[in-house]
């Protein structure tokens, strides 16, 4: 109100980053949006968030909070875990709050060690108290802060338990006091070496131990600070050090922090867990039983198929297109405007034949939203459930033929949400090999959201058969591709290892705040796209260039795909968005325009069309613009290849 | 799970140290204390380090197909059988 008051003594500022670090799935994200207010994808499975979020709290002015990717332990064994690393290492932060999962104590302070070496103000927060409580197990909190020198709460996520003391203790947080002494090898080694690193945010001692592990995020880090005089000698301080040790220095250090870590536990545990089997845990045997898990997997797959292709693509649909705006509101728009504009061409262009209206919104709002409204819940509910992670451990001997591991299930399943995600999410894969060969699968053979949702009901309205059809040929190129292209890119094939997160019942704000996310993102992203889309054939129609383009790729629409020459609009548009596409030719398949042998050749290749403009910047974006291009030009010509071969196939079998 | 006076003269009359097998060997449900690790990629075996698989922690085999999953803590974790082959444990003589 008055000036006196911006002129009093400010606050003592607190400004500053907070960074959210911890092991994978317990709880960072979810503690972030508490903290922020600003949602973050929360879903039940390690490798969520691959890149880091920054917000603001009011709970403590000035300070930014920064949400991160999991991290198992350091050195980082993969991209995402490397975001994390280097915020250690080069942002200025105020303090590191670590969220770890109280029913895995030993693993939580595995890591707890490694961030209070680094020097900087810490905070732990034991998370998911409930579920270590629902296994019997109970904790001290008190003990594990009195050894580690550092304030521990105990909290619930989930239901915001804890949040108080929490950002309490956050506004105070004090550097841990904890200092481990290692073998006296390694102890030389660090104060020979503290005056040779350059400034950074951790402390030189956690930068001489991640040196001796041969952390590589620390070491590109001081490639480009050091001399190569400085490097050199550090390198050599490192074999001198590993020759008096005897063992690998990480080896030594482990071992050093593994007894330390014992004795804090032996303390903090009052009670063991019961480790009676529970019926999550009976359910979990289940869905990786060698059939239970087919069957499960069928089930899920089948449910998908119901909800989104009949339910979803079917009904409401049907509600939608045929009932509302074929019959209600486009009518009744194109009457009025009809009347209201004298000129044709703005009527053309907004209620005709490719009018923005009558193509571009009807198709985006009548027959995509339903589709991926209910795609989205359906996925929503499988990533919280955690049932995800376990399709990789049956469906890891057919990576294998790809020279992949089941780690790769992951973002392939996520591609069934968004392969522009999707691709980012190749960055918890290890190995560079392992993420090419993935982007190009996603590429090629992943149906995303809003085109699976389309195809599925297109397929409801057949029959089961052509499904299979359908599902088969995109299997069977996926495992094709992959096989020709694991033989061609040879290299080390990484053997699974992979955790499975605790099965949970999904939480319905959680699955309706995401999907209510997602769907925000979609209008924003694929709607404009429609219009332009939309605009793009109007204008085409309008110059005659369509009619002579229809005409022109007859050849290969017509002769070799065996589809009516109006497909072509379709698939042209399916350059832009392939999801466009199958609602153009869902469209066509409602109207009686396509057979059933006509739809299933269709929609195989559309689905093996590139996914989306937004995919190949973002190939690019994680891949370069070399790869993006040869996969672009292996994509399109291969699924127009699989179609024709496929049309020949069903005459020949004569099924339609 | 409560042992039987059986298998405690069992443990009683062969306390071998060489009881010592791959995790792949176990039976389901198997509790077991794991001792050495053969050869394995270090990314591979320090990852399963940082999850407490480690020499003189006691963890429990979960299953042996079509993968092998162990429980670590309160963590199941999946392992290809190449992996679980080379990490060496004994059976936990339970408590009498
Ligand atoms: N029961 C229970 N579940 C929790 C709690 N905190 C988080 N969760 C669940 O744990 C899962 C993971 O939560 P996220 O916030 O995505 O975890 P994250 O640490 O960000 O995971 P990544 O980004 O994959 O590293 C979700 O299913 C949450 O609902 C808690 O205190 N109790
Ligand atoms: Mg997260």
């Amino acid at each position: 109100m008055s000036a006196s008051h911006t002129l009093s003594p400010a606050m003592p500022t607190t400004g500053g980053r907070i960074a959210l670090v911890g092991n994978p799935n317990v709880g960072k994200s979810i503690l972030f949006h508490r903290l922020t207010g600003q949602y973050v994808t929360v879903s039940n499975y390690p490798g969520t968030t691959v890149e880091i979020t920054r917000g603001v709290t009011r709970a403590i002015p000035g300070a930014m909070i920064i949400d991160t990717p999991g991290i198992v332990t350091f050195p980082a064994r993969s991209e995402d875990e490397a975001v994390t690393a280097r915020v250690l290492l080069q942002d200025p932060l105020q303090a590191v709050l670590q969220v770890g999962d109280a029913k895995n104590l030993r693993r939580t302070l595995h890591l707890t060690v490694q961030l209070a070496e680094m020097g900087l103000p810490i905070v732990l927060a034991l998370n998911m108290i409930d579920e270590a409580e629902a296994r019997g197990l109970k904790l001290d909190p008190s003990s594990i802060a009195d050894a580690l020198g550092m304030p521990v709460i105990s909290t619930i996520a989930t239901r915001g338990q804890g949040m108080h003391a929490l950002v309490e203790a956050l506004k105070q947080a004090p550097v841990s006091s904890l200092r481990l002494e290692y073998p006296q090898p390694i102890e030389d080694f660090l104060s020979e070496s503290e005056g040779l690193f350059p400034p950074a945010s951790m402390s030189p001692r956690a930068l001489g131990l991640l040196w001796l592990a041969g952390d590589r995020v620390v070491a590109s880090w001081l490639a480009e600070r050091l001399t190569p005089a400085t490097l050199a000698h550090l390198q050599t301080m490192r074999t001198e050090c590993e020759s008096r040790l005897g063992v690998s220095p990480l080896d030594a250090i482990q071992r050093i922090r593994e007894d330390f870590i014992q004795q804090v536990v032996e303390r903090a545990i009052q009670r063991q867990s019961t480790g009676r089997p529970t019926l999550q845990s009976r359910l979990s045997r289940l869905t990786t039983h060698p059939l239970g898990g087919l069957a499960i997997l069928a089930l899920v797959l089948y449910a998908l198929y119901w909800f989104v292709g009949v339910f979803g693509a079917g009904t409401l649909v049907g509600l939608l297109e045929n009932h509302l705006f074929d019959q209600i509101i486009n009518p009744w728009i194109t009457d009025h405007i009809q009347r209201l504009i004298p000129w044709k061409f703005a009527v053309e262009m907004l209620v005709g034949e490719y009018g923005l209206w009558t193509m571009g919104a009807t198709y985006a709002f009548a027959l995509l939203l339903p589709v991926v409204t209910t795609f989205f819940i359906a996925f929503g509910v499988l990533e919280d459930s955690g049932y995800l992670p376990r399709m990789a451990v049956l469906t890891n001997r057919f990576f294998s033929w790809m020279g992949l591991n089941g780690q790769a299930v992951l973002p392939m399943v996520l591609g069934l949400g968004c392969v522009t995600m999707a691709t980012m999410t190749t960055r918890t894969l290890p190995s560079r090999r392992e993420r090419l060969l993935v982007t190009i699968l996603l590429a090629l053979a992943v149906p995303c959201s809003a085109q699976l949702g389309v195809v599925l009901g297109m397929l409801a309205g057949i029959s089961f058969s052509a499904a299979l059809i359908w599902g088969g040929v995109v299997l069977g190129v996926l495992l094709l591709v992959g096989w020709l292209a694991a033989r061609l890119m040879p290299g080390e094939r990484a053997p699974l290892v992979v955790e499975l997160p605790p099965l949970r019942l999904p939480v319905l704000s959680n699955v309706l705040v995401k999907t209510a996310a997602r769907l925000e993102w979609y209008i924003k992203e694929a709607v404009p796209l429609f219009l332009v889309g939309t605009l793009l054939l109007f204008t085409l129609d309008q110059v005659h260039i369509l009619p002579w383009l229809i005409h022109a790729t007859e050849p290969v629409v017509t002769d070799w795909l065996g589809l009516p020459p109006e497909a072509a609009s379709a698939f042209l548009l399916g350059i832009m968005r392939r999801d466009f596409a199958a609602t153009g030719l869902f469209h066509m398949q409602n109207h009686g325009l396509l057979s059933p042998l006509q739809v299933v050749v269709s929609i195989v290749t559309i689905t093996l069309f590139v996914p989306c403009i937004a995919s190949i910047f973002m190939i690019a974006k994680e891949r370069g613009w070399r790869t993006t291009l040869g996969i672009l030009l292996f994509v399109f010509p291969f699924a127009l290849l699989v179609g024709g071969v496929l049309y020949r196939l069903l005459l020949l079998f004569g099924w339609s | 799970m409560k042992p039987t006076l059986q298998k405690t003269h069992e443990n009683l009359v062969q306390p071998q140290p060489s009881d010592e097998r791959p995790l792949a060997d176990f039976s389901t449900d198997a509790r077991v204390k794991v001792r050495r690790f053969g050869n394995l990629p270090p990314a591979t075996l320090h990852h399963l380090q940082a999850y407490g698989v480690l020499p003189g922690r006691e963890i429990r085999v979960l299953a042996q197909r079509p993968l092998v999953i162990i429980q670590v803590e309160e963590s199941e974790l999946a392992l290809e059988e190449s992996v679980a082959r080379e990490v060496f444990a004994e059976a936990v003589q339970l408590p009498v």
